[in-house]
């Protein structure tokens, strides 16, 4: 598989304020990564690095460009979605369309015809501000879907959604839109939404990526036990990373252990990404806090 | 794939406004105001004594001497007499009266394209900051470059010869109705108001001038674009605030006017015109002067610049 991202020891600083600090991660051919954080841990800096709509410390090399130089090459193999309206106010539906057709050599205007006529907007002339926030993220998927990329970048693409729009949403991703060819990065802070569809998973919290995984290795990295109530004290000697109560019983999480071993605690699970996502969030806390 | 046209398109959709509807409702209300001059003194025709009274009634004692003072000559015998004695006049003095008024036709619409040009290259960089529609901008393949050039492009070439084509087409108005109403009378119409219009060669100059004012004027909207590319608020602030520093420091420490004199004549149309008293070959004359090359040496760096911080740029 081929490599469409690699990012090595990318920074980025406000001020004193550390947004990213040492950022590695690489994105294979095909993938659906989740960028996983909860609200300012550095999820948007991280996909505006990468598209070049920042500057930042550090290499980072999307499709053999180096974003900060050649972002308007990097833009013709890759969209982006952001988490609110960035299209601008003033603009016609039917001058989007005229824009992005004049502009995007991979632009296929019919295709984001027919997407437009399964959305509520009916009239070309009507302007962004006129368009309720649903509509306006329904026209810029609608553009953006009817480019051919290598790579989509979605920040929090359904943020201020209602729930049906953003179910039937992640299917179309995923049915019509998601071919293998396609990468597709999303960021989100809502982890059930998207963890059905997803390859692969980057947690980052803090400014630093804390899990970096595929999907399919989690169940042979993290063990949830559902710990009976004599084993407790046993299952706490091998350091669960995270323990939470359920129906009265302990629910502890363990990385990178055996499962043979674990099987006389209790029941074992594997861990819900949510559950995971809280896990390594608390444990990368507490570190900072030690650290700190 | 040349993309310059669909920026350019861009551009003109965001400023529709004062790029299109601004010029062109000046353009009928002076178009309106011409043919309301001309046709009230025409219409009012044969009795002055009726319109008179009827003014007199609303008006009081103001209009009745007026009344009085012509109430013996029908209008139209009048403006005849007008345009008689117009045509008895000198070539030169009539080329100069129908040059006044062809100038004054076209006048409101300048101070308007100025102040419509500033005001766009201000923010043709801040706007898009402001209101986060850059990272949909910067998210489609055009490069920083292209960007600036579309806007400069814009501002230099696009808006002006749209204001240009008011004027021309306002000039064009008036050369009909001066011609429509000469028919109505006998005199020389051609030679009395289509040959000292210079109609073609007025538009020819106007061009020139508007090439010359362009390009001289280019360090002052390099300065704009400029200032538009990072100012992360206010950017009249700067861009006003800058170059009253640099002229403060001059005379302080050089006693020197070189800066304010440059600063003065390339930024307003206005400081050129002694500049340009011998017409089209003085400005050509200037163009090619060792200051218009400082000029453009200076445009290209505040121009290149900008492209520099529209690569670093993100939201406000």
């Amino acid at each position: 598989m081929s490599i469409v991202v690699q990012a090595q020891g990318v920074s980025k600083r406000y001020g004193g304020f550390a947004a990213l600090e040492d950022i590695n991660f690489t994105i294979q051919k095909g993938s659906i990564v989740g960028l996983i954080g909860p609200n300012g841990a550095g999820k948007t800096t991280t996909l505006k690095a990468l598209l070049g709509l920042t500057d930042f410390e550090g290499q980072l090399n999307v499709l053999g460009h180096d974003p900060r130089t050649g972002r308007h090459h990097v833009m013709e193999h890759v969209c982006f979605v952001a988490d609110v309206g960035i299209l601008p106010r003033w603009l016609s539906v039917g001058e989007a369309l005229d824009y992005v057709e004049g502009v995007h050599p991979r632009f296929n205007r019919q295709k984001a015809e027919a997407l437009l006529a399964e959305t509520n907007i009916r009239n070309y002339r009507q302007k962004v501000k006129q368009l309720s926030k649903g509509m306006v993220t329904q026209l810029h998927l609608a553009l953006v879907m009817a480019i051919d990329v290598e790579l989509l970048v979605l920040d929090e693409p359904t943020l201020g959604l209602d729930i049906l729009y953003r179910k039937a949403f992640y299917d179309r991703l995923l049915n019509d839109y998601f071919d293998h060819e396609t990468s597709i990065i999303i960021s989100t802070h809502q982890v059930e939404e998207i963890e059905s569809l997803l390859s692969h998973l980057l947690f980052i919290d803090q400014g630093r990526i804390v899990l970096d995984s595929a999907m399919d290795e989690l169940a042979n990295a993290f063990t949830e036990v559902w710990v009976e109530p004599d084993q407790v004290a046993a299952a706490e000697a091998l350091q669960p990373i995270h323990v939470r109560d359920l129906l009265g019983r302990k629910c502890m999480i363990f990385e990178g252990a055996n499962p043979a071993s674990l099987a006389d605690l209790g029941e074992l699970h594997v861990p819900s990404v949510a559950d995971l996502f809280v896990a390594k969030l608390q444990k990368n806390q507490g570190q900072q806090r030690g650290q700190s | 794939m040349n993309m310059l046209p669909i920026l350019l398109k861009r551009e003109f959709w965001e400023h529709r406004k004062t790029f299109f509807y601004l010029p062109l409702i000046i353009l009928v209300l002076s178009a309106f105001f011409l043919i309301a001059v001309v046709g009230s003194v025409q219409i009012a025709g044969g009795d002055i004594i009726v319109s008179g009274s009827v003014q007199m009634n609303e008006e009081g004692l103001h209009h009745r001497s007026e009344t009085n003072e012509y109430s013996n000559m029908p209008v139209n015998a009048l403006f005849g007499e007008q345009v008689s004695q117009f045509a008895l006049l000198a070539e030169d003095q009539r080329e100069r009266m129908l040059n006044s008024a062809y100038l004054l036709i076209a006048t409101p619409l300048v101070p308007v394209l100025w102040v419509v040009v500033f005001m766009y290259f201000l923010t043709c960089l801040y706007d898009e900051r402001k209101d986060r529609s850059i990272l949909f901008w910067k998210s489609m393949p055009v490069s920083d470059a292209m960007t600036v050039i579309a806007k400069l492009m814009t501002g230099l070439v696009v808006v002006p010869a749209i204001y240009f084509m008011a004027m021309m087409l306002l000039q064009l108005i008036l050369f009909l109705t001066t011609v429509v109403v000469a028919l109505g009378y006998s005199v020389d119409t051609w030679q009395t108001f289509v040959v000292p219009a210079n109609i073609m060669t007025r538009w020819l100059q106007m061009t020139a001038f508007f090439v010359f004012v362009a390009s001289w004027c280019l360090p002052f909207f390099a300065w704009l674009i400029f200032v538009s590319s990072w100012a992360r608020s206010v950017p009249l602030a700067w861009v006003i605030g800058i170059p009253i520093l640099l002229v403060m420091l001059e005379a302080l420490f050089t006693q020197g006017e070189w800066l304010r004199a440059f600063i003065k004549e390339h930024s307003f149309p206005g400081g050129l015109i002694s500049r340009l008293a011998g017409g089209v070959g003085d400005m050509f004359q200037q163009l090619l002067s060792v200051e218009f090359l400082v000029s453009l040496v200076l445009a290209a760096l505040l121009l290149y610049g900008a492209v520099y911080f529209r690569g670093k740029a993100d939201e406000l």
